[in-house]
């Protein structure tokens, strides 16, 4: 796609991302074999898991660049913007993890959600990240924005851990790893490693862009009143 | 003015506030009791409301709660108090250490009437031993919601439209404390089959969370509720 | 009930992820256009 937003660095990464993508579905759904127990269900976990690593890395990536904005050595609102890109996209990926994951527990283990000290640490994670994306939809400077939400993204930080360990104090009889310990055959592994590079490269792709989107965003608000009677004349001629 | 100076004065001065408006004994403790009576509407059962007691005791907490921090805000918000403390120099740490201590006793006396009213309603009982575990437990419980509280109480003061942002910010964080809570009150209750050693036990979880976030908040405070550039 | 969560699965992920960036770029776009062209120095 070509946009406003690419550079030829973004195209090589989106061509390769949508190639990915087709043997990713041609190797998911079509050339890998059912599994043993899980039948056709473990092709939603081809989904599932490589969504699951990148909504985590999403938000590491938002609290590192986080603490990087704050840190005044290296303050800058690319920092702040990074944050904010790859928080909205841990936000998606953190939902296809959620709506995967329940439909796999349906098809698995009867049921579409167990309270899990993962899964619920997960949906607390992505509450918690709306409401980082809230924060940053608050309103003042853009370094009022970007102080205050690198403060709540390092909160999370400090919330996350205490979830989950309270989580699975609560119920410790949770679900083992259900990857580590089924036995994967080699062609069921190579379409989960298909997904993960193909997911990361997605990954990388969208947050480009989006930081790109939110830096237009703040430039347009920083012209502020010129612009915004330019586009009125602009409406008045239409 | 050294931060502790500032936040025994911030903390005297917001019960101060309280003793005189009287707004948690007038409206936000009548508010708690008539929710522990809907609890027993919703769930109509005697047996069941023993059991039960203690999450519901902690939830009450918690949904009090969201209107004492919206008070304890909406008092600085209204004439910049906020802001003018800030601009004479008042360290952010006090400020924080003062308020959190000001919601962290206001939830104390929430808590008293709410574990009251389990039993009188609920019919609930406790050992001796009991009571000791559930004092220590609603204290550290309360210093953790205190911080907290304060915490992203004054990140979502001030404009317009920003109090509805607390209860999406502050219910995910405060979700170890009602678990802590709970069990550590079901362990001093006698109910759910948790030994007195697990209660004491969810009690270090109290203790350990209300540090971090004493940690933390100390050094987010100041950023959060600086809304200067 | 298993090929059809597969396909829902795969459908809903592609799919979200297809309107976001068609949202995305349509804002891009919206933005691009009122904003002069050193306003974007990746270009």
């Amino acid at each position: 796609m070509k946009g406003p937003t690419s550079t030829p660095v973004t195209r090589a990464v989106g061509v390769a991302t949508l190639i990915g993508l087709v043997w990713f579905v041609a190797f998911g759904l079509f050339l890998s074999p059912d599994d043993a127990v899980q039948r056709k269900g473990v092709r939603i976990l081809y989904i599932h898991v490589p969504s699951a690593w990148l909504a985590y890395l999403a938000f590491i990536v938002t609290a590192v660049s986080s603490a990087a904005y704050l840190s005044k050595r290296t303050r800058s609102l690319s920092w702040d913007r990074l944050a904010g890109a790859s928080a909205e996209v841990g936000v998606l990926f953190m939902g296809i993890t959620l709506l995967t994951g329940s439909l796999w527990g349906r098809v698995s283990w009867g049921v579409y959600w167990v309270w899990d000290s993962r899964v619920t640490t997960t949906a607390f994670l992505f509450v918690t990240y709306l409401g980082y994306l809230a924060v940053r939809g608050l309103g003042g400077t853009h370094d009022q924005r970007a102080r205050r939400s690198a403060v709540v993204a390092l909160l999370s930080v400090l919330e996350i851990p205490l979830v989950h360990f309270s989580v699975q104090w609560w119920r410790p009889l949770h679900q083992q790893e259900s990857i580590a310990n089924g036995k994967l055959e080699n062609l069921m592994l190579f379409s989960l490693f298909i997904g993960i590079i193909v997911f990361t490269l997605l990954y990388v792709w969208l947050v480009m862009h989006r930081q790109r989107v939110l830096a237009m965003q703040d430039a347009l608000d920083d012209h502020g009143l010129e612009f915004a009677i330019a586009e009125r004349r602009q409406e008045a001629r239409l | 003015m050294t931060g502790f100076g500032v936040a025994k004065l911030v903390a005297s001065k917001d019960l101060r506030i309280e003793l005189r408006s009287r707004v948690l004994i007038n409206q936000i403790l009548p508010f708690a009791a008539i929710v522990m009576v809907l609890f027993a509407f919703a769930l109509d059962s005697d047996d069941l409301l023993v059991r039960v007691a203690p999450g519901l005791v902690w939830l009450a907490t918690l949904f009090s709660m969201l209107v004492i921090v919206q008070r304890s805000f909406a008092v600085e918000a209204d004439d910049g108090a906020l802001d003018a403390l800030r601009i004479a120099g008042m360290p952010a740490q006090g400020i924080f250490f003062g308020k959190a201590v000001a919601l962290a006793v206001q939830l104390l006396v929430l808590e008293g009437l709410l574990f009251a009213a389990a039993f009188v309603l609920y019919n609930s009982r406790f050992s001796g031993s009991g009571a000791v575990l559930l004092i220590t437990s609603a204290l550290a419980a309360s210093c953790g919601l205190g911080l907290v509280g304060t915490l992203y109480g004054g990140l979502t003061t001030g404009t317009k439209g920003r109090e509805s942002l607390l209860p999406l910010l502050l219910l995910p964080v405060v979700a170890p404390v009602l678990i802590g809570a709970t069990r550590a009150t079901e362990a001093a209750l006698g109910v759910g089959g948790i030994s007195m050693r697990e209660g004491w036990a969810w009690v270090a979880l109290l203790v350990t969370y209300a540090l971090l976030f004493a940690i933390g908040g100390s050094m987010g405070f100041g950023p959060l509720v600086d809304d200067g550039a | 009930m298993e090929t059809s969560f597969v396909i829902i699965s795969y459908v809903a992920t592609f799919g979200g992820i297809g309107v976001l960036v068609a949202a995305m770029f349509r804002r891009a776009r919206s933005l691009a256009e009122r904003l002069p062209a050193e306003d974007r120095p990746w270009t």
